[in-house]
């Protein structure tokens, strides 16, 4: 018995001298790493080309480039995707594409670590899912793609809008291909359809805040014990459209007007905000909060077919079509109501980005350009191999196989925040027209004084962090209607976002704002 | 202290004369588990430096530019730096005082049963430090809801109360939490405490009897002399976490609800929430250095102390 | 163990049956929520006795049942070599800092110590075990790190060997002639049960709860996923496409069909279950060490 745990010992004693030696040459060898992917990036495209031709002699076959993907659960068929799109990459750019799929939930954790020091895992990835695009390319995880994208940027231009692949510059370079989708979202009031209809409203209406906080009374009469407001999102996630909150969910410093002012103004202390609070007020004492809203572990999905609560408030390109997106999915009528006339149209979300630690980057910059413009690449991506995940109806929609679902589908991403231009998809379950009401939705929308102004906020990131906690602390409470005295709420939340520094926030995006419109 | 050490060390060499050849195996022994320390944990230690540099993973970790003490200016920006102090500071005394003291009783207890029972009792009192914290939070607004959480509906309901709304009333988090981390981590520390009792030398316990000892008496004079290593290994090693804070306990159970943040935000919380759109791996690193080096020096004065009183308790 | 008299004896067993009706009580909502229809838990929130039972939450989870199976039986595999390999490497590390008079024992202590205090951090480790060491997407991943050895066990252990094996026992069988190794085994293990007991529980428990591992360092290889990372990923991935529904119009998931609290519920019971059955067995080792060999403290 002795005998044996000794052997078991040294055996283990071994094992762990051999990682301890390894462990010994660490330091060395990952710091030259670091060296030469900072050498390769910042000489440019010839070395990268040697390498990339090098990479090809080594695994003598053809290189593979590996693309992000995002999904809701790990599909089954990555890989008849992989080789259907490889069988499109390998002619048109000469290399196969390895999908490398992050799980939505745990994007921000996985890309965070993918993207760190030299790890080669994605060449191709999408910055603004779970990370920070100015954020990713002044850390120096992208690359800066001007020369790279050079050929191919009079059709990307076409494909995608001038002003989306122009928006992925920071200071003056271009470090990501701005994703084309909607870019005005629209701040609904998603009701139950048949009240709704019972109140004089159906799918689409436009409506204002004074006309809602009516529609609210006249339900919660009729009504007394139903709630009408529930959460979305954890919060009641009460849009406005009326700013362009610059890139940023907490509004620290916006352009009012529609963003058409030149201005950047303390959205908290704007009247936009002080009348949305009079309303919070009004909603408050009605009753029509559904209780404890701001701790509710449900989805609009769970509460408002149970008729626990009958609608919500949401965001979408088009009113109408967050109506029949809802109706779909919660299985119950649904109607969404328009608050605001207009729109604005902000800057994209996410990017296309390239790896500087990639050992191909023209063919990354190639595969960005298929992503943008081919609709075959983008179809494989978002809705899967015609005939074995979808079929196309005869109005040019799509949909699922005969006898398949959501669950037994291999591969059903949906079109989503990180893909290049989903325009290009077949519209699965949508309207045929889907993608064009969506770029119509697009060019209707006033377009924000800051499109493509991407906001560097390093240098005031004290701030940043301060206000931060100081918005957590008080803006969903006040839009939850859950504080007792609202004006001195308000006075405590503006006095304290003072103390923290947002005026340092608003100067420095001035600074920037104005740096961009060239002033 | 660092310099302490070796002086003993070299105190006691010269007294054993076997020299070195008598405890090399004792040494090779543990070169498996310092081994380990060193890749898992000594290695990576380089990220320490993360806190003093602005990343830039174009030149790379170890080449990117020193920045000062900058990434530490966050903590201190507001004036809620003295509340997540406070939080944190005045929750962790709260949980080892009475952390400890409720383990170390349910560990007695536990050491009289005789019965089958005990096995029972093992294993359900393990239960919730097997819970996810995400669980506990789904759990406490089943009780906590205010439309119809269990304590308004079953409890204060038949007895006439009007319904709390507990999730906007900072005023009873402070004892919400610190019920919920007792809850979820007696039985873990309790059986720590229970694997060291079993191991008392029952003779001890004989002998007191014999010298006509009552209950109270043998756990006075027996049983918790001989906890003492274990009661203060347990509160040196809290003690360096005395800037911690579990995330999942402050942010998580009270559902990131403002309302409560005078009670429930602490350092981890506050760096969660201000660091979630930056990614900013410096800054970060700069808030888990300053916790952890506060922690050390904590534990260093402790452990001087304790020293002092009773070498043989020390943790080194 | 403590004498007393038969009325000191009842109020233990009173204290422990509160205590263990405390943490039975909420495993039991949890059981009773996971097996409670959707709609009903919607409507009129947790309850012993739900009005209309569903198992939804069950189906949903093994719909893909060989996935769930499958990642049963790696985390099987994953806690018990790493449970074994982390006891291994506890008491051999323990053992010698215990002993006294062992040069620089205070420092190597110290060092061990100090892990618990400072860490480089995730970014740091992440690039040294996937850029170094090549670990990711195998199933060192994880095995290795954080979890194969606890400095806070190392302390522990090494505690309990200080208070509970007197010296003159070790000496008096060194007299004997018996090398280090051979006292360690047979000598200082078999009174030892007890916190070996407790470590093998500790370091069971903190892999078999482990998600982040494979989080951080499973990207390709799913099928190496921990059924605490399936069980995870169901959970974030329910919980964000609920929420963000509207910012992700487009995927086009059946939402109403997937239960989520029950969800949540039902993964709380199936990864709590297996842990409960095996546990009795742990326990055997908590009784009193034995002593071998004449001498006592």
């Amino acid at each position: 018995m002795a005998k044996k745990i000794t052997a078991v010992l040294l055996a283990l004693c071994l094992i762990v001298t051999v990682f301890a030696a390894c462990g010994g040459n660490e330091g060395g060898s990952s710091s030259q790493a670091g060296g030469s992917s900072s050498e390769a990036s910042s000489s440019g495209g010839e070395s990268s080309g040697a390498e990339s031709s090098e990479a090809n002699e080594n695994t003598g076959d053809v290189p593979t480039i590996s693309l992000m993907v995002t999904c809701g659960t790990t599909p089954a068929d990555t890989a008849d995707v992989e080789a259907a799109l490889s069988e499109i990459t390998r002619e048109k750019i000469g290399c196969n594409v390895e999908l490398i799929t992050i799980e939505i939930g745990n994007a921000s954790q996985q890309m965070n670590l993918l993207l760190a020091g030299g790890d080669d895992t994605l060449d191709v990835f999408y910055a603004g899912i779970g990370t920070s695009f100015v954020n990713v390319a002044s850390q120096g995880q992208a690359m800066e793609l001007d020369s790279l994208m050079e050929p191919y940027a009079e059709e990307m231009k076409k494909a995608l809008g001038e002003n989306v692949y122009e928006s992925g510059r920071i200071n003056g370079k271009l470090y990501g291909i701005g994703r084309l989708l909607d870019q005005a979202s629209v701040p609904c009031f998603t009701i139950r359809g048949d009240i709704a209809q019972e109140f004089g409203y159906k799918n689409g209406d436009k409506i204002n805040l004074e006309k809602l906080t009516k529609l609210f009374q006249d339900v919660h009469d009729k009504y007394p014990d139903t709630p009408i407001i529930g959460p979305n999102n954890g919060s009641p996630n009460i849009g406005d459209s009326r700013v362009d909150s610059l890139g940023d969910g907490n509004k620290l410093g916006v352009l009012g007007n529609m963003g058409q002012d030149e201005t950047v103004i303390n959205y908290y202390e704007s009247e936009y905000y002080t009348e949305l609070v009079s309303y919070f007020k009004q909603w408050k004492e009605m009753g029509v909060y559904m209780p404890d809203l701001l701790n509710s572990t449900e989805a609009p999905v769970d509460f408002i077919p149970t008729g626990k609560c009958f609608g919500c408030f949401a965001g979408h390109f088009s009113a109408e079509m967050n109506g029949i997106w809802s109706t779909s999915n919660f299985g119950v009528d649904c109607a969404s109501l328009q608050i605001y006339d207009d729109t604005v149209a902000v800057t994209p979300g996410a990017y296309g980005c390239i790896n500087p630690a990639t050992k191909n980057p023209e063919m990354a910059a190639g595969l960005l350009h298929l992503l943008s413009t081919n609709a075959d690449v983008e179809n494989l991506l978002i809705n899967g191999i015609e005939g074995q995940h979808y079929q196309v109806l005869d109005d040019g929609s799509a949909t699922y196989l005969e006898g398949q679902d959501i669950t037994s589908v291999g591969w059903c991403l949906g079109y989503s925040w990180a893909n290049q231009n989903s325009t290009l998809s077949i519209p699965f379950d949508y309207p045929a027209d889907y993608f064009d009401q969506l770029l119509a939705a697009n060019a209707a929308a006033k377009q924000s004084k800051a499109f493509g102004c991407q906001f560097d906020l390093t240098g005031v990131s004290d701030a940043v962090s301060a206000c931060t906690n100081v918005v957590n602390q008080y803006a969903n409470p006040l839009a939850a209607g859950s504080v007792e005295d609202f004006d001195a709420t308000l006075k405590k939340f503006q006095e304290d976002l003072k103390a923290a520094g947002i005026d340092e926030i608003i100067a420095a995006r001035q600074e920037q704002l104005d740096a961009f419109l060239g002033k | 202290m660092a310099k302490q050490a070796p002086a003993n060390a070299l105190k006691t060499a010269p007294k054993k004369q076997g020299g070195f050849a008598k405890w090399l195996p004792l040494y090779v022994l543990m070169i498996p588990g310092l081994a380990y320390l060193v890749i898992n944990n000594y290695l990576p230690m380089f990220g320490l430096t993360f806190a003093f540099k602005k990343i830039n993973y174009n030149v790379g970790v170890f080449n990117s530019p020193w920045c000062g003490l900058d990434n530490f200016g966050f903590l201190f920006k507001t004036k809620d730096a003295f509340i997540i102090f406070r939080n944190t500071i005045c929750y962790n005394l709260v949980f080892i005082l009475l952390g400890n003291v409720l383990a170390i009783v349910i560990a007695i207890m536990l050491e009289q049963i005789r019965t089958k029972a005990l096995k029972v009792y093992q294993t359900c009192i393990l239960i919730p430090y097997l819970l996810s914290i995400t669980v506990v939070s789904y759990l406490a607004f089943a009780f906590l809801s205010t439309d119809n959480g269990f304590i308004n509906n079953s409890i204060l309901a038949p007895l006439g109360v009007e319904p709390i709304s507990w999730y906007s009333t900072p005023k009873y988090w402070p004892f919400i939490l610190v019920f919920i981390n007792l809850w979820k981590g007696f039985g873990y520390s309790s059986i720590l405490y229970f694997a060291t009792l079993i191991g008392v030398d029952g003779s001890y316990y004989e002998a007191a009897v014999i010298d006509g000892a009552s209950t109270w008496q043998q756990i006075k004079y027996v049983t918790l002399p001989c906890l003492k290593t274990t009661i203060i290994t347990l509160v040196i090693m809290a003690i360096g976490r005395m800037f911690y804070s579990d995330f999942g306990l402050f942010y998580q159970v009270p559902m990131n609800n403002g309302m409560l943040f005078d009670v429930t935000n602490t350092i981890d919380t506050y760096v969660y929430r201000g660091l979630l759109q930056l990614n900013d791996v410096g800054r970060s690193s700069a808030a888990g250095f300053l916790q952890s080096l506060l922690g050390f020096t904590l534990v260093m004065i402790t452990n001087v102390i304790t020293r002092k009183v009773d070498p043989d308790s020390a943790l080194f | 163990m403590i004498t007393s008299s038969k009325a000191a004896k009842i109020i233990p067993n009173v204290v422990l049956v509160i205590l263990t009706l405390l943490c039975v009580i909420p495993l039991l909502l949890l059981l009773m929520a996971s097996i409670t229809d959707e709609q009903t838990l919607t409507m009129n929130g947790y309850s012993f006795f739900p009005a209309k039972f569903s198992a939804a939450s069950y189906q949903y989870i093994f719909k893909a049942s060989q996935t769930v199976f499958r990642a049963y039986g790696v985390t099987f595999f994953v806690t018990i070599i790493g449970t074994a390999c982390n006891v291994l490497m506890t008491v051999l590390l323990a053992y010698p800092l215990a002993r006294p008079g062992l040069p620089a024992r205070n420092v190597i202590a110290f060092l061990v110590f100090f892990t618990m205090l400072f860490n480089g951090g995730l970014v740091p480790t992440y690039i040294m075990y996937s850029q170094v060491f090549h670990i990711r997407d195998t199933i060192f991943a994880l095995l290795i790190p954080t979890f194969l050895m606890s400095p806070f066990n190392v302390i522990l252990m090494r505690n309990y060997f200080k208070t509970n094996i007197p010296d003159a026992i070790i000496e008096a069988a060194k007299l004997d002639g018996a090398s280090e190794l051979k006292t360690l085994i047979e000598v200082v293990l078999p009174m030892s049960t007890p916190i070996i007991g407790t470590v093998g529980l500790m370091a069971g428990l903190a892999y078999w709860n482990d998600w982040t591992n494979g989080l951080y360092y499973i990207v390709k290889r799913t099928d190496l996923y921990s059924i605490q990372n399936v069980l995870t990923n169901m959970l974030n991935n329910i919980q964000f496409l609920k929420s963000s529904a509207q910012q992700l119009q487009g995927v086009n998931l059946e939402m109403g069909a997937i239960p989520s609290v029950g969800v949540r519920m039902a993964i709380a019971v199936v990864a709590v279950i297996p842990v409960m059955v095996v546990y009795p067995f742990i326990q055997k080792s908590f009784v009193k060490g034995i002593v071998i060999g004449g001498v006592k403290g």
